[in-house]
Parts: structure tokens; C-alpha cells; sequence
């Protein structure tokens, strides 16, 4: 959550539309919820701060946006702050207001989601789009530790994007352009290589068209990791002592060199529980 | 296009030059602090990774000073001319107000050091991610 400051015209609107009927996408799965974020709606009841910061190009002006009474992100008005120009998405905002927001605070690499005053949109919603080679994190030291966890994302990776990489957990070691020995929910490798989760320098590979919208959940039992996209699953055995550094978490990632298409990324969630039983829901809760 | 430019400065340099747009006055505590990312080498060196074609605002009220901070000690050791951080300031000096490609204005030494992602990587400075296809399940 943002330090409380001054009231914008975003927190006005907020305020005016909020209202008792709505029903976030999540309510129902909130036991083990440890991250959920998401750039296009609210997605807990519970949740009545901001979704994103946004840097405008025109000045380099920086706002928070809210929802709408709808739970929608109050597109109206990020379009007005943007005027003709660019939107850059300087934080994604945990809707469990932990502070434990994705930012990222070098301008270059931040993901766009409004360009020549037209919204990047994916699903028909407002997206995080890349550009370049683009990150966000949470914050240092923000680890969880455990070797049971369920990890849930709605993206999308284009065709020419290198190295990217949705959301992962991290076993043991972190490096921040290569993880080692660790499992992604989604990564797009090379270009001659197909989408699919890493470990340890391996890389399964599931089904996914390019440049479309895919929920994907990856749990990890406490002995193997399950990658499920679509129909497609693939799984690998872990020990059960390994340990989960959920640090960066919900990191969006391409690293360079980036080409061709761009990728998206719209909302994501994390567990510290084995969410199996709930998972097909979950995942149908993340598809608008 | 994105090049490598070694700088043991890369953070505050990049924080010095996101201060050319957003001065930190006029910052809040939660806004964008950097310009550029920036990486560390196999050999431990940083290099900030600009992009060619990058555009800042230039702000009315930009200083120059923590880029001349860390331009001066270039100067003084002859590695760069005597006027660049003069030139520098009467060139920002004259773009307040307007949009400036910020690789444009590096100077020429800091053009020639700099490197591709390519030649980085043929140079040993960084390493292709190792991922090969799972051949076991």
C-alpha cells in the first residue's frame, strides 16, 4: 500500500463507485494466500486500495489507480492522466496490502499498459506489456520458506520473446537473470525452444499458443511440482526437504536481447499451501 | 537497441540521470528513482544497460550535478576532455523543457567501451542462460 498522501482524482472516483455488491474473483480461496496481484481488477472484497502506480510519458508524473465499483481498474481515468502519450506501470499494488508490491523503480524497465494514449489490453483488460527487457519483484527479504506451495498466473508470451519468465518459484539458489534449480510457471526459453517450466537447466514442455492469453498453476507438494497449462501438465519430482524462496515470486521477466512479439502480464496469485483441491477453481476465477 | 555501458557508477549514474526528468524534489517516496537497469558482469564489473533510442523528459528544473560528480574523476585523469561536464550542463541547459535521447549525449568514450548484448556474451561478460530441453521427466 502506498503511503496515505493526497487525495487524487483517482481515490475521489474510488470512493464515489465503491459499493456493496461486489464479489472478488478470489473470496472464496483466501485460506494459504500469501500474493495476489493484479493489474486489470480487484481481486478480494477484502482489497480497497489502489491496483497500480502508473508513470505518465508526457512528464513522467507518477498516480495510483483504483478500481471501479465493478472491481475493473478505472480505465477512464488512467487514459485521461495519460493524454495522448505512454503509460508506464510502476507498481502492481498486492491486493493483501502487505506491502509486498511487484515495482519496479527504474524507469526503462517498466512495463507499458498504455501507449499513444490507447490501452495495451490482454483478455480485452488492461495489461502490463513489455517492451524491452522488463522486470518486477517484490521486495528484499520478503522470502518465504517451505517446500509446499501453489503459484497461479494469467499471461501471455509472444512468439519472439527470449527469456522470459511469469512467475516461478525459486529452490535454493536465486540469480536474477537465471535461475538455478528452479521451476517457472511459464518460460519461454529461445526461439527454438518451446513454452514450458525449468528446473535445474531442464525445461517441460507444455502447449501454448503464442501471443494468447493462458492461466497456468504450478504446486509444489512438498515432492514434486506440478505445471499445468491448459490440459497439459508435466511434473517433477523434488525432495520433499527442498525449500521455496518465494523472495521474487511473482516476478514478471524478460531478459535481453528482446524481439518480436511482446509478452503480457495481467494478475497472479500465490499460496504458501498445497492448493490441488482448489486448483481448477482458482484457475477459472483468474480467467475473466 | 540496447548497449552495455561499463560504469562502477551504474547505480547513482542512473539515479543521477532519472534526476535530468524527475528532480528529486519533485519526486514522491514511492515514484521511479532510476533511469537504466543495470547488470554485473562474470568478472564482477557493472555495465548500465541503455537503450539507444530512450527519451527523457528534461526537466525545467534539472541539475546537473551528480552526473558531473561522477564524470569528474574521468577528467581529471584525462580519460575524458576538460569540457564535458561544461558542455553537458549547456546542453541539458538548453533542452529544458524538451525530450533528450539520453544515449546521444554519453560521451564518446563511454559510446566505444560500450558493447552489444552479442559481444558481451562473446567477450565472456555473460552467459546464455543454460536451459536445455527436460530429456528426463
Amino acid at each position: 500500500m502506498p503511503a496515505a498522501n493526497s487525495l487524487s482524482l483517482s481515490n475521489v472516483a474510488f470512493l464515489a463507485n465503491a459499493g456493496p455488491s461486489f464479489v472478488g474473483p478470489l473470496d472464496d480461496y483466501t485460506t494459504g494466500l500469501a500474493r495476489a496481484w493484479s493489474v486489470p481488477r480487484r481481486l478480494l472484497t477484502s482489497y480497497e486500495g489502489p491496483l497500480i502506480r502508473v508513470r505518465r510519458s508526457l512528464d513522467d508524473e507518477e498516480e495510483d489507480f483504483y478500481p471501479l465499483a465493478s472491481g475493473g481498474l478505472d480505465t477512464s481515468l488512467l487514459l485521461d492522466f495519460c493524454g495522448g502519450g505512454d503509460g508506464f506501470i510502476v507498481t502492481i499494488y498486492s491486493q493483501l496490502a502487505d506491502g509486498l508490491d511487484l515495482t519496479q523503480a527504474t524507469a526503462a524497465a517498466q512495463r507499458r499498459i498504455v501507449s499513444s494514449g490507447v490501452l495495451e489490453t490482454l483478455d480485452g483488460l488492461p495489461t502490463a506489456r513489455a517492451t524491452g527487457a522488463q522486470g518486477y519483484a517484490t521486495p528484499a527479504g520478503s522470502t518465504y520458506t517451505g517446500n509446499v506451495a501453489s503459484a497461479f498466473v494469467r499471461a501471455s508470451i509472444g512468439s519472439g520473446t527470449a527469456y522470459s519468465r511469469a512467475l516461478s518459484f525459486t529452490l535454493g539458489i536465486f540469480d536474477d537473470d537465471y535461475i538455478s534449480g528452479s521451476w517457472a510457471v511459464i518460460t519461454r526459453v529461445a526461439s527454438s525452444q518451446a513454452i514450458g517450466g525449468e528446473s535445474g537447466g531442464a525445461l517441460a514442455t507444455l502447449a501454448i499458443t503464442y501471443d494468447q492469453s493462458f492461466v497456468a498453476s504450478s504446486i509444489l507438494d512438498g515432492a514434486n511440482n506440478t505445471l499445468r497449462v491448459g490440459a497439459a501438465s508435466d511434473v517433477v519430482a523434488f525432495s520433499a526437504a527442498i525449500s521455496v524462496n518465494i523472495a521474487l515470486l511473482g516476478m514478471i521477466k524478460v531478459t535481453s536481447p528482446f524481439s518480436g512479439d511482446p509478452d503480457c502480464w495481467s494478475e497472479g496469485a500465490v499460496y504458501h499451501t498445497d492448493k490441488t483441491a482448489d486448483e481448477a477453481a482458482i484457475r477459472a476465477a483468474l480467467t475473466p | 537497441m540496447i548497449r552495455f555501458v561499463p560504469s562502477s557508477a551504474a547505480a547513482p549514474l542512473s539515479q543521477a540521470l532519472w534526476g535530468l526528468s524527475r528532480p528529486p524534489h519533485v519526486r514522491g517516496e514511492n515514484d521511479t528513482r532510476y533511469l537504466f537497469g543495470w547488470i554485473t558482469d562474470s568478472k564482477g564489473d557493472r555495465w548500465l544497460m541503455v537503450p539507444t533510442d530512450y527519451r527523457i523528459n528534461v526537466h525545467a528544473e534539472a541539475e546537473m550535478g551528480g552526473i558531473a560528480d561522477i564524470l569528474q574523476p574521468w577528467i581529471d585523469q584525462g580519460h575524458l576532455p576538460a569540457d564535458t561536464n561544461t558542455n553537458l550542463a549547456a546542453l541539458v541547459e538548453s533542452l529544458r523543457g524538451q525530450r533528450l535521447v539520453v544515449y546521444d549525449a554519453f560521451p564518446d568514450l563511454f559510446k566505444q567501451m560500450s558493447k552489444t548484448h552479442d559481444e558481451m556474451i562473446a567477450a565472456g561478460l555473460l552467459a546464455e542462460p543454460d536451459m536445455k530441453p527436460k530429456t528426463t521427466p
